[in-house]
Order: structure tokens, then sequence, then C-alpha cells
């Protein structure tokens, strides 16, 4: 499990997540990946293109971060999640709550 | 070729990684699609790390029996554990059409579980907890 930190300026924060969200993968890396998009209140762009997995555990993750950063007035976009993965953020709801593209130029359009 | 795995795990979050690749590879070797391994998974790993983390009121070391058959038709899952009483049933519906603001971080695991079933069946007998969920 992997958290990257992939740019870090005035205007955002774009972070990639690479392996399985499961359990384990939750534990790794949810208290730094909170501390990493929170603490710097910037719009947050994460790159799931890497995850193969994920569970439950990794949606509140992501539920329990982008509330964070919504009390902040700032917005989180998810980027190009595989196409089981997105099928799995949709039956949770995840997608009517945190935004998805597959683009990067539109998840920055949706960011700004 | 056997249509059956059987696993025993303890109640350890680590166990669920040994599950994941045995069952994975299970699937895949009877030429299950990725979709149906990925479902498969998914609702192995919802069950199970529930059963691990909320499931038991002590401390002690208890043993949770996992059976995957992959005949014809659609998968299915058995699972046995000694933990406390719960019929994953009738846990109340998470509401995702909440706003964000509104949402629990937790509570979407059961509700995975059912939205990827095509059948869950419940029975408490002899102190076990007993789950039989087929996925397509």
């Amino acid at each position: 499990m992997q958290l990257n930190v992939l740019r870090a300026d005035d205007s955002i924060t774009h972070l990639s997540i690479l392996g399985r969200l499961d359990v384990q993968g939750v534990q790794q890396i949810s208290d730094q990946f909170a501390f990493t998009a929170t603490s710097r209140r910037r719009a947050t762009l994460v790159d799931i293109s890497q995850v193969s997995f994920i569970a439950s555990l990794g949606m509140g993750m992501f539920v329990s971060v982008g509330k964070a950063l919504q009390r902040q007035s700032v917005k989180m976009v998810l980027l190009a999640p595989t196409d089981m993965v997105r099928h799995a953020l949709h039956a949770a709801g995840i997608d009517s709550i945190i935004p998805i593209c597959e683009a990067e130029e539109d998840a920055l359009r949706m960011l700004r | 070729m056997h249509e059956e795995l059987r696993l025993t795990l303890v109640n350890e979050l680590r166990e669920l990684t040994r599950v994941n690749e045995a069952v994975t590879s299970f699937l895949e070797s009877r030429g299950r699609s990725a979709e149906t391994v990925y479902r498969v998974n998914l609702a192995v790993e919802e069950i199970l790390s529930n059963v691990i983390r909320h499931g038991y009121l002590d401390a002690g070391h208890h043993e949770i029996s996992l059976c995957v058959r992959a005949v014809a038709g659609p998968i299915e899952l058995c699972v046995v554990d000694d933990g406390c009483e719960f019929d994953p049933l009738t846990a109340p519906e998470v509401d995702i059409h909440a706003p964000l603001e509104q949402r629990r971080a937790g509570g979407l695991g059961i509700h995975l579980l059912r939205k990827f079933a095509s059948a869950l069946h419940y029975e408490r007998t002899a102190g076990e907890n007993r789950l039989q969920v087929h996925i397509n």
C-alpha cells in the first residue's frame, strides 16, 4: 500500500494511492492520507487508478476525508478508478457525494 | 478438480490477506471472470472483517470457517463463526442518497454485501452464526 504526493502547491494537493484498499491497506495509509489531505486545506485530487480493490473501509476513508475537506470549504475529486472499483464506489453511492473523473483535466476544472 | 475451497482462519485481520489470495487462486483456476473474483473477494472481506472486528466480546482465540463452492451457477459462500449473534439481513439499511455532511464513514459493508449477493441466508444454531451467500 502506498500513498504518494504528486503535487502540493498553493492551488492543489494531488495524491495517488496504490494497492488494495482493504482492511489492511486502509490501516496502513488512512492516518497519513487524512493528515496529508486535510492539513493543507487545498483542493484535493486523488488518483486511484492503481487501486486494484476497495472495500467498505476504504470508502469510509474517502467519506471521512471528504467531510473534513468540505468543512474547510475545499473539494475532493477521485481520479480514474478501474471499472470494478468504480462499480463498487457506485454501489455504495460514493460517486454521488465525491465526484469521480476519468481525465485529469476534467478533475482540475472541477476543483477550481 | 475440487469444486470447493475450505479454509479455517483465526480472528485476526492479518488472516484476510491469506484468505483473499486463496479465494482468488481458487476462482481464477476455475475460469471465473475478474468481476466475479472481485465480487466474491468483496463479500468475503466484508463478512470476515465484520466478524473479526465486532463479533467477539473477549480477546481470545476463535476459529472462523469459510467454504467457497464453484459449481454451475452462482458462487456459494458459507461462513461459520462462534461470535455474538448477528443477522446481517436485519441490520438497518444505510442511506446512500444522503449528502456528504450526513454520511457516516461506517456501515457500508453490509450494504455492499446485500448489493452484490443474489441470495443471503442466515441462521443461528448451536451457538454459531452461519451465513450463506450466493454471488453471480
